[in-house]
């Protein structure tokens, strides 16, 4: 049902020309160079430790690798992560 | 997103380290009920350390609970902390506190009061009519009256000063005066006085001014040097021995000007070649800075004239309040010069002679000296020079104090 939704979303925002990730609930993600992570639009935290933090996210959990890694600042919908980072992707 | 660090300081928070089974369960319950957690840190397994607000902190409870997680504080960031640590230490404070309050009290008093410039009247006097006005060890500054009245006030009070000024510098008073200068007994009649007058210079007395004593010459009366001219012997007149009825030897001493037509002749050469420094009218400024009385010419900067130059250096250092610093500017003025000859004509050059001739002679003559007549006498070329004889009849004043003997 939630599947659906989204997708009817994602085209309607292609169709309005509207950015997706206003219409969408999907994540925003933002990079600087190897060592700052801004996640906005994440659902909470499924496993920090020192060299993996995992968030939940609509599009299913979005995995952050790196080394020495912290969690700066983290409110409701967005999280600011520091460290190495090395790899962020989806886990399917 | 960015935290405010120094509100966040000012605010005050917690630096806290965390262990339980359901660490990321804790942080998503935690930040979804809008607590403010930052610098989140992975510690070791089941072991992570954050910061966050006091008042969040006792927020935190019903999460740590459900959650199974244990708290530990680790510091206590920030201004209320500081504040607590010092109360603690209240006594030092007061201390602290005091001593300030101290050394501004006692820096606003007066601990000394000098007087400087006096030496007749005695120190203690000034002192006394000082403390009349307010002025003493123990006084507030504040209390001291305006330093204009003050001054105005002891002048009064004390009319032997003609001068007095006030000041304080720090916790010290000072006053400095100036004495009237009082007629000494001694100009008044004194040793001095017991003098003859008698001629310095042979000439024609022109005229006596006399304030004490007894003339024995007369105008127009020739007087050769070392005659006597003015007597201090009272009654001393050896020709009019009818008058003399006091005795000799009571002194009053002779003073007074005699004024006698002198005659000077002088020699003068003046050289008809006159060399004289020119100025070209070519000028150059620069402001270089100095270090330490030492002028820093930067070389690529200043553009030197050539050939013969006079500089003109005033040096502006930099003040600080009432202090001149060893650094600071120079104005330097370049002005190109050149040497000029110059041919006199005779007459020129015996115009120039006389000129030189006169301005010695004046200033050879004192106040009461002035020249009544001059002649130039034989003047000739020589070599390019021209030589000359000036003869001066001058007016100069030709008394000379001598002391009388006491023995005769």
């Amino acid at each position: 049902m939630r599947k659906i939704g989204s997708r009817v979303r994602k085209i309607a925002s292609d169709w309005l020309d509207i950015p997706q990730d206003v219409a969408a609930d999907v994540p925003r993600i933002l990079i600087i160079g190897p060592y700052r992570v801004h996640v906005e639009n994440h659902h909470g935290v499924e496993k920090f430790s020192d060299g993996e933090i995992r968030l939940r996210t609509a599009r299913g959990v979005l995995q952050i690798a790196g080394a020495q890694l912290k969690i700066q600042a983290i409110q409701t919908h967005e999280i600011w992560i520091e460290g190495n980072v090395s790899e962020v992707k989806y886990l399917d | 997103m960015q935290q405010n660090h120094w509100r966040q300081s000012l605010k005050g928070s917690l630096h806290i380290e965390l262990q339980g089974e359901h660490l990321a369960d804790f942080i998503n319950k935690a930040t979804n009920a809008g607590l403010d957690l930052s610098r989140i840190q992975w510690l070791e397994e089941k072991k992570i350390s954050l910061t966050l607000p006091i008042a969040d902190f006792y927020r935190l409870r019903p999460f740590l609970r459900s959650t199974k997680t244990k708290v530990r504080i680790r510091s206590k960031l920030g201004f209320p902390f500081w504040i607590a640590r010092v109360k603690k230490r209240h006594f030092f404070l007061t201390g602290f506190g005091l001593f300030l309050v101290i050394i501004f009290f006692l820096s606003s008093l007066v601990w000394s009061v000098e007087v400087e410039g006096n030496e007749m009247i005695p120190t203690g006097e000034i002192l006394a009519s000082l403390q009349e006005e307010g002025v003493y060890v123990g006084q507030m500054k504040s209390r001291i009256p305006d330093t204009s009245e003050i001054q105005h006030r002891l002048t009064d009070k004390i009319p032997r000063l003609s001068w007095v000024g006030f000041r304080i510098e720090g916790t010290r008073a000072i006053l400095t005066v100036v004495e009237k200068k009082r007629v000494t007994e001694e100009e008044q009649t004194g040793e001095q006085g017991r003098v003859n007058l008698i001629a310095k210079r042979s000439g024609l007395i022109s005229d006596i001014q006399i304030e004490r004593g007894h003339p024995v010459v007369d105008v127009n009366d020739i007087v050769k040097k070392g005659q006597l001219i003015v007597s201090g012997r009272y009654g001393d007149n050896e020709n009019n021995s009818g008058e003399g009825v006091p005795s000799a030897d009571k002194i009053v001493g002779a003073k007074g000007k005699v004024l006698g037509e002198v005659w000077y002749e002088s020699e003068v050469t003046v050289p008809m070649m006159q060399k004289r420094k020119v100025y070209t009218g070519v000028r150059e400024r620069a402001t270089h800075p100095y270090l330490a009385g030492r002028v820093v010419r930067l070389p690529f900067f200043s553009n030197d004239l050539e050939g013969e130059v006079e500089f003109i250096q005033q040096i502006r250092p930099i003040h600080l309040w009432k202090w001149n610093l060893p650094f600071g500017w120079v104005n330097e003025e370049q002005l190109a010069m050149k040497w000029v000859n110059r041919k006199l004509s005779v007459k020129d050059a015996i115009q120039v002679g006389k000129e030189q001739a006169r301005a010695e002679i004046l200033s050879r003559l004192g106040e009461d000296g002035r020249i009544l007549e001059e002649k130039i006498l034989h003047p000739s070329e020589q070599n390019g020079k021209v030589v000359m004889k000036i003869h001066f009849t001058v007016i100069e004043n030709i008394a000379s104090p001598q002391p009388i003997s006491q023995g005769e």
